[in-house]
């Protein structure tokens, strides 16, 4: 498994993508792409071919977890690690994502300090079981 | 009698006849033939004389004749009458007997003669009871005061002296009384008690005649009952605590079953619900029976939707215990539970969107990718980030709170160490101990103490303790955590050694957003949240949760936890600090218990 390069970033609230953008690029150092919605990512996704997805959850118009579903539809994109991003804390739900297949779920407010590891540690980890 | 009486008066008649006839044949003879009898003319013949006394002596046998003949009838009438009023006063006993509870006592009130209704209505048989003084049977005159809860007592504090006496003084004594059956149930009579002298007028015997109106007095204060529970929204179930079988059920009760008031006697609780457990119901009422609580509830589910119901003992008019359980339909309100549930959710969401930004952006500032601060300005962005985070925990805790009120099946209880649980605390606080400069110490705790409960919410119980202990706590200060046992519980502790919580606010630290000044004036950083989340925890786990504080000296909080029943008992392992002044502390703690209890 290659290394963690491209991600792709898809949140509706643009303070947030500013924070994740400083965090990943400027501390992380990944290649990153962003969109404000599920409809937006669906075009942009095939072309970037992005490492890892990170999805927010609870977005207007598709859930998150809908993108996940019509992305992995997608050749190009299929089986592509995807993290999700919420701030909804429920633990049903969480583990509801995860043995679905999610590799990681973060936690809103995450640290943009500590983000970058995060997703590495679980890009790793998932190497790692591979 | 009457024909008796004739013949004696025709058999008079007849020798009256006969002995008119031969004196009347002598005289005629003496006419004839006649020499005077003591030279009277007429008189001299024998046999007038003859004749003479024949009529004396016939009148004579004739009248005695009669004279018994008559006596004989007399006696006859006597006797006839005396047994018509023997049958009649067998006839009025009989009657009475049948009718009323019957019992003589002597002179000094022990009882002679019961009849069988008063076996019956009492419960005692006439051997056992012969003998006995009647105070037996008197609610006040027994130690045990077993009163009857019923308000309509009529003579509920007579003594059976007061009666007694009043009865030897010659007067009648009558009136309602609540009387105590062998078995101890309540009997209420209305009661006559004569007295009866003898010739010199001396007391001797009582005669008490009874009625049983129990059962009227029951309907009585039923029907009142009744009228006031048909009217209530909630469902009212009554019962019987041995049989279950139903005595009562309110229209609201009713129309959930579908029944009639009259289909309802004869059935049993267990009929109500398809899905009842009498195991289960038997061990749910378990402590209203060994008397340790005086109210047990239940959020269960009907067919006909969520329920709660909460189930007492209630001591009926017959002085019998019943269960009183009442229902009330939750579905509305779990209805509401979930929207606000829902609203919670999306409220916590709504506002950690936000924070996430605030947050990221200001500890991408202090960071210094974004490169280098004035201190000044460093010291504002720091302010900025301690209240979002502060900000965010509030928003945590009100969702665990909001979670923890809304669904109960997300606290499962398993077999717990609390002894691991306080290791493992001691060093997941650890950092933030060193933060403040404070050191958590483990005070010597045993191999195993286990409970039933949930290992992450206890974390979340330990943290909130140990970190307000750490709060509060002067710098280079120790904090020390350790369980030991409390009879049936074990308990869990945090010592600090701060300025203590203030006498004004005890009664409320447990509540929502209760945030104090210590006792040395300063408050600390805080939701307000923490030791409610604590309380609604330890109450979970059927536990409790209190404090002891000697401000500026020493301030403990601590939870019990019910032990897990066949544990071993508390073996003493490790010994990092010796415990000191442990038997003035504890007794110290138990004064604090009764006060927060």
């Amino acid at each position: 498994m290659s290394e963690l390069k491209k991600i792709l970033h898809v949140d509706d609230d643009q303070d947030i993508r500013t924070i994740a953008q400083m965090s990943l690029e400027m501390v992380g150092g990944f290649e990153l792409k962003q969109c404000a919605s599920g409809k937006e990512a669906l075009v942009v996704a095939p072309k970037f071919r992005p490492d890892l997805l990170l999805l927010d959850v609870m977005m207007p118009e598709m859930t998150g977890e809908q993108l996940w579903n019509k992305l992995m539809q997608m050749p190009e994109l299929a089986n592509t690690p995807t993290i999700f991003m919420t701030a909804k804390v429920e633990r049903s739900f969480l583990t509801h994502l995860l043995h679905d297949g999610a590799l990681a779920i973060v936690e809103k407010p995450f640290d943009p300090m500590e983000l970058s590891q995060e997703i590495l540690a679980a890009w790793n980890a998932r190497r790692q079981a591979a | 009698m009457k024909l008796l009486n004739f013949f004696g008066i025709v058999i008079g008649a007849v020798i009256l006849g006969a002995a008119y006839l031969v004196s009347a044949a002598a005289l005629h003879h003496a006419q004839g033939t006649g020499t005077p009898l003591f030279g009277i003319e007429g008189l001299a013949d024998t046999t007038l004389l003859i004749a003479l006394i024949a009529v004396v002596v016939c009148f004579a046998v004739g009248w005695t004749a009669a004279y018994k003949i008559l006596k004989q009838s007399y006696r006859h009438s006597v006797q006839d009458l005396r047994q018509h009023f023997n049958s009649e006063i067998r006839l009025l006993d009989t009657a009475i007997d049948q009718h009323s509870i019957v019992s003589v006592i002597d002179r000094d009130g022990e009882f002679v003669k019961v009849n069988t209704n008063f076996e019956a209505a009492f419960g005692y048989s006439s051997k056992e009871i012969i003998g006995k003084s009647a105070s037996i049977l008197y609610l006040a005159d027994q130690k045990d005061g077993a009163m009857s809860n019923d308000p309509g007592d009529f003579h509920p504090a007579t003594t059976f002296s007061d009666v007694h006496n009043s009865v030897r003084e010659g007067q009648v004594w009558s009136g309602e009384q609540t009387l105590r059956r062998k078995n101890g149930d309540i009997i209420h009579v209305m009661s006559t008690i004569l007295p009866h002298f003898d010739k010199n007028g001396n007391h001797t015997q009582s005669v008490s005649l009874r009625t049983d109106i129990t059962q009227k007095r029951m309907t009585e204060s039923q029907r009142q009952l009744t009228r006031m529970l048909d009217e209530l929204q909630d469902e009212v179930f009554l019962y019987d605590v041995d049989t279950l079988r139903l005595s009562y059920m309110n229209k609201s009760a009713l129309a959930r079953c579908e029944w009639t008031a009259e289909e309802v006697l004869g059935r049993t609780i267990a009929d109500t619900a398809s899905n009842f457990s009498t195991p289960l119901f038997r061990a749910h009422v378990a402590p209203l029976m060994d008397g340790s609580r005086d109210v047990v509830s239940i959020e269960t589910k009907h067919e006909k939707g969520p329920v709660e119901v909460s189930t007492r003992i209630y001591t009926g008019p017959n002085g019998k215990p019943v269960f009183l359980s009442v229902l009330r339909d939750t579905s509305e309100r779990k209805k509401l539970k979930s929207v606000k549930m829902n609203t919670m959710a999306m409220v916590s969401h709504e506002l950690r969107t936000p924070l996430t930004s605030i947050k990221g952006a200001l500890r991408l500032l202090q960071s210094g990718v974004t490169g280098e601060l004035r201190p000044e300005v460093k010291s504002m962005i720091d302010i900025a980030s301690r209240n979002s985070d502060r900000l965010l925990h509030m928003v945590n805790d009100i969702l665990v709170l909001e979670k923890m009120n809304a669904n109960k099946d997300d606290f499962a209880l398993e077999e717990t160490d609390l002894a691991s649980l306080i290791q493992e605390a001691v060093s997941v606080n650890k950092g933030y101990g060193d933060e403040l400069g404070v050191t958590f110490l483990q005070d010597p705790i045993p191999v195993r103490a286990l409970v039933a409960g949930n290992g992450i919410r206890l974390m979340q119980v330990m943290t909130n303790l140990m970190s307000n202990a750490a709060k509060y706590s002067p710098k280079g200060g120790v904090v020390r955590v350790g369980v030991r046992r409390e009879g049936q519980f074990l308990r869990v502790y945090v010592t600090d050694n701060g300025p203590g919580v203030p006498e004004n606010a005890r009664a409320t630290i447990f509540d929502s957003f209760t945030q104090f000044s210590a006792a040395d004036g300063t408050t600390r950083p805080g939701t307000g949240l923490g030791l409610q989340i604590c309380k609604k925890i330890v109450a979970r786990h059927n536990g409790r949760i209190s404090f002891t504080s000697d401000p500026g000296v020493e301030t403990t909080f601590f939870f019990d936890l019910p032990r897990m029943a066949g544990a071993p008992d508390l073996t003493v392992v490790r010994s990092d600090s010796p415990s000191v002044r442990e038997d003035t502390k504890r007794h110290h703690e138990e004064t604090n218990m009764a006060s927060n209890g």
